[in-house]
């Protein structure tokens, strides 16, 4: 019955299918940048561009505050990698846990996103 | 990657309508763009809400191809894409005389006043901001590539 519920709105909402595929690919995009983060070297070269898409797609998608976030990041990567030095992990990080945290919102799937002085401090 | 996507416009007579009331209605529209998402999402705008048949390209080199397969009234480009990004793209575009007069916009998120300025000295009809509106895409096309005598914004 669900599923059938859910190719109903497909049909009805051909926008609804597309946003379940940016979720996903948006996830995978974060999942990227997390690795990145991790890595020993993590360079404006492999953040930008992640943080880019997901600037560029969020917004049309209807998610203007997951845009804003990857936006953020964008600039922030490109302006410390400016230097060509590697990045400064403690300063990149704030700004993807404010992405993660716009994604949580924008993703039915998943649990609620946490609340209180935690959601202010994630969401700037 | 080369494809044709969207639906048959000749299956949407009903919903073909130019806004603007003009004869030239935009039909063949062929875009470059490497988020498969926004892809997706152009070629809904354009093909079911918008009536036209488009052709997905996922980065400028396909859109050099597949412009000389089948030639577009209209080139509707992403600037950053890998392989050959948007500004490249036009210059070759231009710079063959089988597709110089074609008609190119940008779709992009760079929309800083510099940065539009940049598009247009070369030689872009128009410029579309990311995040765009699906629901009009098509008539913002139709209103750019309608009128392509006026200045080019």
């Amino acid at each position: 019955m669900a599923m059938l519920v859910d190719q109903l709105d497909s049909a009805l909402d051909p926008l609804a299918d597309l946003r379940g595929r940016f979720i996903e690919r948006s996830l995978q995009r974060v999942a990227m940048l997390r690795v990145a983060l991790a890595g020993d070297r993590p360079s404006v070269a492999t953040i930008a561009p992640l943080a880019h898409q997901l600037a560029g797609s969020a917004g049309t998608f209807g998610y203007a505050a997951l845009g804003r976030a990857a936006a953020t990041l964008e600039d922030v990567a490109r302006a410390a990698g400016s230097t060509g030095a590697p990045l400064d992990v403690a300063l990149i990080r704030p700004h993807l846990l404010a992405l993660e945290w716009q994604l949580a919102r924008a993703d039915p799937t998943r649990p609620d996103p946490p609340t209180g002085e935690a959601a202010a401090a994630l969401s700037g | 990657m080369v494809r044709t996507c969207g639906i048959d416009p000749t299956s949407l007579a009903g919903a073909i309508a130019d806004p603007a009331g003009n004869n030239r209605l935009l039909t063949r529209v062929l875009i470059a763009e490497d988020d498969p998402d926004i892809m997706a999402l152009i070629a809904l705008a354009l093909g079911r809400f918008g009536g036209m048949e488009v052709t997905c390209c996922a980065d400028g080199r396909a859109a050099l191809e597949g412009v000389t397969r089948v030639s577009p009234e209209l080139v509707l480009l992403d600037v950053m894409m890998p392989e050959l990004d948007g500004l490249e793209t036009l210059a070759r575009l231009r710079a063959d005389p089988r597709t110089a007069a074609i008609p190119v916009v940008f779709l992009t998120a760079r929309v800083q006043p510099q940065d539009r300025e940049l598009y247009l000295a070369r030689g872009a009809l128009g410029v579309i901001a990311k995040p765009f509106d699906p629901l009009t895409l098509a008539q913002q096309l139709r209103w750019l590539h309608g009128d392509a005598g006026r200045p080019a914004r």
